[in-house]
């Protein structure tokens, strides 16, 4: 006599998740028993119920190799009132983020880090109202679907050292995004919806493929406060007008970028670390360098003429001047003289430095 | 005293207390009333199997009546009395069937109990003994077989 198909059910469940899954091959009823998602939770019910901890559940990583309606059958039972999700898999072999996640709207934040994870964040995750914080670095993680434009809540995104090519436009409706991570990702572009986020402080997208021109947009956002886009494949001129007030921290370094430095830049009102270095930028350094706190300007392997400004020397906070291996000559102001900074200037022309007391690397 | 009748028309005479053991039987009696003096039919189970029933049932009839469901409470297949291994000691189609009348006649105890032995018997087994064990006929083709191979790998190789 075979099993009565009415009592494969409440005979599986007494076995184990795992070996549940295997028995799915046996034949089709065992199949359809065993996929449907009332009889996954009653296993994960039983199995799991009162000994383990989501939490170390998801750190094991068997929840990410279970078919879809284990998946989903355990997130209903046990995360669903979870505010954090973190997650970790050590597995030789790509898997894809669960898209079940996207049903846990109290989730305030994801970490994924790490893990192996392959293929386009699940659409499904883009219901998650109240998500603030999404951190998923170090995968393979290649899209960011079209729908995240709908994460209303969402603050920080970090996806730095994954494959992704592309941002989707639709971030521009994303009001929350303070800070968004995309280094050495496989961008080769600025995307509409980048330049375009309306709140956004903090944006990284150093070490991509990025081979055009800095968009007059991203020197347009009001908020940014840190701007990195070094080791790219950045061409053509600075943007001549920044509106960037708050700006601190601008990375351009590691770049193709021609022509002059753009006033505008320097005049930056919170600039502190301005790094265009290692680009071929041409023409005198601007005098117009005027922001109390600006502390290091790194401006070293271009092609810049002329001298070091005078003007300079009278930054307050002002501590360390890299002009390393640029085509700089004339005479060094008196104003540097007694000034407690480092000046990098090996590969230049310049004459009066015996006036300078610290001067390091003069070559 | 309650007297029911198997499918097979054989009619038994069994104590209230084990009778109230089978949720049906207890909700039968309450609808009919104590009086009737007319034996409940049970279409679906046969004599052989409604004997080995109430077997069971008066081997516990002086159990604790049953906790409330508790599902977060972790069930496993492990926890069987000694005496109800021995009674399960039957070959499998009057297993099946001594479990298909317990579902039927819903008596929880006696219902988990033949669905751990089976349980156990399919514990560590592959897919392929699990069938022999049950004749059951692999109705997959290969293409479907596959496509769950591809969903199990994760499964199977960690």
């Amino acid at each position: 006599m075979a099993i009565p198909t009415e009592l494969v059910a409440a005979i599986l469940v007494f076995l184990d998740p795992d070996h549940v899954l295997n028995l799915r091959l046996v034949s089709r009823a065992f199949d359809a028993v065993i996929l449907d998602p009332v009889f996954a939770k009653k296993v994960m019910w039983r199995y799991y119920g009162g000994i383990v901890e989501p939490q170390a559940v998801l750190k094991n990583g068997p929840f990410f190799h279970w078919p879809r309606a284990f998946q989903e059958a355990y997130s209903m039972v046990y995360l669903v009132k979870e505010e954090h999700l973190e997650a970790r898999v050590s597995s030789s072999k790509p898997i894809t983020l669960p898209s079940c996640f996207g049903s846990l709207s109290n989730l305030k934040l994801i970490q994924c880090n790490n893990g192996g994870f392959s293929g386009s964040i699940p659409a499904e995750w883009s219901s998650l109202a109240s998500l603030k914080v999404l951190s998923l670095y170090n995968n393979t993680l290649t899209s960011i679907p079209h729908e995240f434009g709908n994460l209303s809540s969402l603050e920080r995104l970090v996806l730095s050292n994954n494959l992704i090519e592309q941002i989707p436009p639709t971030f521009n409706q994303l009001r929350n995004l303070k800070s968004l991570n995309l280094s050495n990702n496989r961008l080769t572009r600025f995307d509409q919806g980048i330049c375009t986020i309306p709140f956004l402080s903090i944006l990284i997208l150093s070490r991509n493929q990025i081979s055009s021109q800095i968009p007059d947009s991203l020197a347009s956002m009001y908020l940014l406060t840190i701007l990195d886009l070094s080791y790219n494949n950045l061409t053509g001129p600075i943007p001549t007008t920044w509106k960037c007030n708050f700006l601190s921290d601008l990375n351009l370094s590691h770049n193709n970028l021609t022509a002059q430095i753009p006033p505008s830049l320097c005049i930056l009102p919170r600039l502190q670390h301005p790094n265009l270095s290692f680009n071929t930028l041409t023409g005198p350094i601007p005098e117009t360098w005027s922001s109390p706190q600006i502390r290091t300007i790194n401006l070293s392997h271009n092609n810049l003429t002329h001298t070091i400004p005078a003007s300079l020397a009278h930054l307050v906070f002002f501590n360390d001047l890299d002009l390393a291996e640029s085509e700089l000559t004339g005479e060094v102001s008196d104003g540097f003289s007694g000034r407690r900074c480092l000046i990098w200037m090996h590969g230049n022309y310049l004459m009066g430095l015996d006036t300078v007391e610290e001067w390091v690397g003069v070559e | 005293m309650v007297k029911i009748t198997s499918s097979d028309n054989q009619e038994f005479t069994i104590s209230k207390e084990i009778a109230n053991q089978s949720v049906l039987i207890k909700n039968m009696l309450e609808d009919v009333g104590e009086s009737d003096d007319q034996p409940i039919p049970l279409p679906n189970v046969s004599g052989a199997i409604l004997q080995k029933v109430i077997e069971y049932a008066t081997m516990h009839k002086d159990d604790p009546p049953p906790a409330p469901e508790d599902e977060t409470k972790l069930k496993t297949s492990e926890d069987i009395e000694e005496r109800d291994k021995e009674f399960m000691q039957l070959d499998q189609g009057t297993m099946f069937e001594i479990i298909l009348a317990a579902n039927y006649l819903d008596m929880k105890n006696l219902l988990d109990l033949g669905c751990k032995t089976v349980a156990n018997m399919i514990k560590g087994k592959s897919v392929e003994e699990v069938r022999k064990l049950f004749n059951i006929v692999n109705d997959f083709t290969p293409e479907e077989e596959e496509q769950i191979r591809k969903e199990n790998e994760w499964c199977e190789d960690r």
